[in-house]
């Protein structure tokens, strides 16, 4: 991956939260890269900090009480950190497109599904400084619905999100990303809200949008095969870092850090009832006063001396593999 | 005599409509289901929204009323219980709910929820009360300074320990868990699952276990049923049935799950349309409108009749 | 023989008080976090010294005050209308009673007054509303309905025609009040009722075998008390106000009681040359029901379970 033909750079993002108990280290020197037509999958458990790196890329974290300390996110050399709001406002959707977890709740009630599309989509056009017709809009928002394998869509375009169901309701919101034509497509758990098999059916339409339309596709999920059915990348992620970045391919042959080795021995098999699963013992760190060094380090089987004193960054172990431990070179 | 029977169990729920509600529609949630499970087995359930599985759960407890049918346990029906026989049965049939974090009142402190029923059941009060809530706080792994927090202050896997200590808490015999690992990170699902494996030959406890997860149920249970619509479309050995599925509606379940590993299967079953809604059960076979073997126009008319492919597997299809 | 003593470990009796403090640790880090939160709005604060102050007077007002007869019916002819000096901080009124005393000594009418509707609505309204929200059925729809057609009538036109029927005085004047502000509660409870009443911990309370009486008590209303108090502290202000507009109709307090809404009933003939007769009991109205306003607001602020942060990814 060539820093040319990465247009997302995420370099060494710190983030803080400010809480009752004192300031939490959300994110602590987060990196990774997206190119175009790339898609990486931010896989971890709760804590880890996938949700917030998502947000941070859209500027959706409220400023109090979070705090960017330190890190850049660069949108095609351009700093999105640095932003002001109304220049947020270009980006946001149109260039990059977020897809969030429960469509329910982020489809207006009150609106038709018309309205809130068109509305969307002369937005967009607006905003680049054009302005597009509402018959123009209503054509696009249909020609959306129907890319989204939504039937009748000159119909349906009608109705209130209340006569959708769950796995529609999604697609409709997919649909609602893509009008803006963005570059970058941000999926945060788009499917855990949903059934196995309408999971099945919106997993593999975001693979045949890929396929079509080349955006480029960040998936955050808790759940390692979802991430593998969409993604050709992966970074697992706990407490606030990216442990482990490499190809699915390479995650499940030979996974290197130690807590993506324990989370795949957690993960039950649908093939068979054979071995035991292993949890990891301890627990997740408290943010608020994180260990010391590798912050893996009070749970991992295989800790030294050094991990207790210094933080392992990233580094490259093989082509398109990086891993943040010292069993793969100390400092 | 089984541990559990159910006989032709079936749960409606009217919806009232009106100033006078006055009930226009009805939800079909389980429809006429069988049942058989021994005592000491993990018998799962498994199925999608609208299949009925949560209903099944809540009425086998008595939860809920069965609208017709009959379950027994230890060969006695339950369905025919008055208040105070009704009482006791909860010491024996207890559930695990799926939310750790609205199973717990949020009002009280751990101790309290957990020695609720001791203190509904036997009045235990004082000292020997928290002696009682301390031991089954260890049962579960969860330390004495846990007794006094309040949930909020407790993870999601905590919580989710608080909630079997409170359901074991009057040394029942059957467990019923609704999705009791779904709200919980994999490392932690593993630890859970692995103590509810401990806990099971412990205590001698029988499991039925409800998920949508299918390789959390390959993984915990010995048989299982699948359940669409309110019927249990297949039925049998764990193996069985994940390595030889024979209803549609299963082999497009286990294509349909994500599996953790490079190549995922180019072929995979991926179903069209909607689940139906059960205010609107499609007519003969609930599956026919989405069956992608569909037999014939057979399938549109009659429901099938229950198919035995061995002693432990049934099927629901007019295929076989 | 040493080994066997070294060996066991002292028993720790802990003590009642200390069995005590154990148990409630959790609920002091609640409450601590609550002042915590509490006390980074200086509106709330605000609010709360406000109040805070209110009671102080009303409790300690008659010890301090300089003339306490100007408030039960003496009258100084001599003194009246006299416009606020060092002797008299407020001023006189038309019957020289020095203003200030009697605004302190209203300070406890309109406690005594406000305590009691507020009281009483509840005592109506959250076992009406908890009863409805949980039983269902007709008995909610009949107790709605009848909320309903309460709330219809606007407030002070109700509290009127209730007191033409009992007659004037400030009894009367709390009783058709109460009877105004009873809906109210009704409202809230049910609601949060009926939302409580799909949690898994209700449904979890039923399958360890808890009865009715048990869910009411022990599960739904401690969580309803939330709202409650928010609501409560806000109609505090609102009915003291509400108690001051009767006053000032002429159906509340009745002479020579020092209640506010009277003295600016009696002041209106002397304005504007006489201003301070109006005013002071005006704005001892107005920053009551301005404390009581931001006190309320600062409460929900902090009993909002997203603004306790608990934080989560």
């Amino acid at each position: 991956m060539n820093t040319e033909s990465s247009i997302l750079t995420v370099k060494d993002l710190r983030i803080h939260f400010d809480t009752f108990e004192g300031r939490a280290q959300v994110l602590d020197g987060c990196s990774f890269r997206l190119g175009k037509g790339d898609t990486l999958g931010l896989v971890g458990e709760t804590g880890c900090g996938k949700s917030i790196t998502a947000k941070a890329i859209l500027g959706l974290l409220p400023v109090p009480p979070t705090r960017i300390v330190s890190g850049e996110i660069l949108f095609h050399d351009k700093n999105l950190l640095s932003l002001s709001e109304g220049e947020w406002r270009r980006i946001r959707g149109s260039q990059i497109a977020m897809i969030f977890q429960d469509p329910m709740t982020y489809l207006n009630p009150v609106f038709s599904i018309e309205k809130q599309m068109v509305d969307v989509i002369r937005g967009h056009a607006r905003h680049r400084n054009g302005s597009m017709s509402r018959r123009a809009a209503r054509e696009k928002a249909i020609a959306l619905l129907e890319a989204a394998h939504i039937a009748n869509p000159r119909s349906r375009i009608r109705e209130f999100p209340h006569e959708f169901s769950g796995g529609m309701r999604q697609r409709v919101l997919i649909a609602m990303a893509l009008a803006g034509d963005p570059e970058i497509l941000i999926a945060d758990e788009p499917t855990t809200a949903l059934d196995v098999t309408i999971q099945a059916q919106i997993l593999r339409l975001i693979k045949e949008l890929v396929e079509r339309f080349h955006h480029s596709v960040l998936l955050i999920s808790h759940d390692l095969g979802i991430v593998a059915s969409v993604c050709r990348r992966i970074a697992v992620m706990y407490a606030g870092d990216i442990v482990e970045l490499t190809t699915i391919e390479r995650i499940f042959q030979s996974p290197a850090h130690p807590y993506t080795k324990g989370l795949l021995r957690a993960i039950p098999d649908l093939s068979t009832r054979e071995g035991k699963l292993v949890g990891i013992t301890g627990s997740i760190p408290d943010l608020i006063d994180p260990p010391k060094g590798c912050r893996f380090h009070p749970r991992c089987p295989y800790v030294m001396g050094v991990c207790k004193e210094v933080k392992p960054v990233l580094k490259e172990v093989a082509e398109e593999h990086q891993v943040a431990c010292f069993l793969f070179g100390l400092p | 005599m089984n541990f559990l029977e159910l006989r032709g169990v079936s749960k409606d729920f009217p919806i009232k409509r009106g100033l006078f509600q006055r009930s226009s529609e009805m939800i079909q949630a389980v429809r006429s289901v069988d049942l058989d499970i021994e005592q000491g087995e993990s018998y799962g359930i498994v199925g999608e929204s609208g299949s009925g599985k949560t209903t099944l759960g809540r009425t086998i407890l008595r939860l809920i009323d069965p609208t017709s049918g009959d379950i027994f346990f230890n060969g006695v029906n339950i369905c025919e219980l008055d208040r105070n026989m009704l009482r006791r049965l909860r010491r024996n049939m207890q559930m695990i709910f799926q939310d750790p974090h609205s199973s717990l009142n949020p009002r009280k402190t751990i101790v309290k929820s957990v020695g609720e029923p001791l203190v509904i059941h036997e009045h235990m009060r004082g000292r020997m009360l928290r002696q009682r809530v301390r031991e089954l706080m260890e049962i579960v792994g969860l330390k004495k300074e846990h007794m006094y927090r309040f949930p909020h202050e407790l993870s999601g896997g905590q919580k989710q320990r608080v909630g079997i200590a409170r359901a074991l808490a009057l040394n029942p015999k059957m467990l019923v868990l609704d999705e009791p690992t779904s709200a919980l990170d994999v490392s932690v699902q593993a630890q859970t699952l692995n103590f509810l494996e401990e806990l099971q030959d412990k205590m001698s406890l029988t499991y039925l276990f409800i998920s949508h997860n299918l390789s959390v149920i390959r993984y915990v249970c010995d048989r299982v049923a699948v359940m669409y619509l309110g019927r249990i479309v297949e039925q049998g050995l764990v193996s069985e049935l994940f390595d030889s599925p024979v209803h549609p509606y299963t082999k497009a379940l286990l294509s349909a799950v994500p599996l953790a590993q490079a190549h995922q299967e180019k072929q995979a079953i991926v179903l069209e349309g909607d689940i139906p809604s059960p205010l609107q059960i499609p007519s003969g076979c609930c599956f026919h409108t989405r069956c992608h073997e569909k037999f014939g126009s057979i399938c549109a008319e009659a429901e099938p009749a229950l198919t035995r492919l061995s002693p432990t597997h049934y099927v629901l299809c007019h295929r076989i | 023989m040493n080994d066997a003593w070294t060996n066991l470990k002292p028993i720790k009796t802990s003590g009642i008080w200390d069995q005590w403090k154990e148990e409630h640790e959790s609920l002091f880090r609640d409450i601590r976090l609550s002042l915590y939160l509490f006390s980074r709005s200086p509106l709330s604060v605000t609010g709360m010294i406000l109040v805070g102050v209110f009671f102080l007077i009303a409790l300690i007002g008659p010890m301090i005050v300089p003339f306490p007869e100007d408030a039960t019916g003496a009258v100084h002819m001599s003194q009246k209308l006299i416009e606020p000096d060092s002797r008299f901080w407020f001023g006189t009124d038309e019957m020289g009673r020095d203003i200030f005393t009697r605004v302190i000594l209203g300070t406890r009418i309109s406690l005594r007054i406000g305590l009691i509707i507020v009281c009483v609505a509840m005592g109506i309204g959250v076992p009406l509303g908890i009863t409805a929200g949980f039983v269902g059925g007709w008995i909610n729809e009949v107790v709605m309905r009848i909320t309903d057609i309460f709330l219809s009538i606007p407030g002070l036109l109700l509290a009127l025609a209730i007191i033409g029927a009992l007659g004037p005085g400030i009894t009367n004047s709390m009783i058709a009040l109460s009877l105004v502000w009873w809906p109210g509660y009704v409202r809230l409870v049910q609601g949060k009722t009926l939302s409580l009443k799909e949690e898994a911990f209700i449904e979890a309370a039923h399958s360890v075998g808890a009865g009715k009486a048990r869910i009411i008590f022990l599960h739904i209303l401690p969580n309803c008390t939330s709202p409650i108090i928010v609501k409560a502290s806000m109609d505090m202000g609102m009915a003291i106000l509400a108690a001051a507009g009767l006053g000032f109709v002429g159906v509340g307090a009745q002479p020579p009681a020092p209640e506010w809404g009277a003295m600016i009933s009696a002041a209106r003939n002397y304005l504007p040359n006489w201003w301070w007769y109006a005013v002071f009991p005006g704005l001892a109205i107005f920053v009551t029901v301005l404390g009581f306003n931001l006190l309320g607001d600062g409460l929900r602020d902090i009993l909002d379970p997203q603004s306790r942060g608990y934080y989560r990814e």
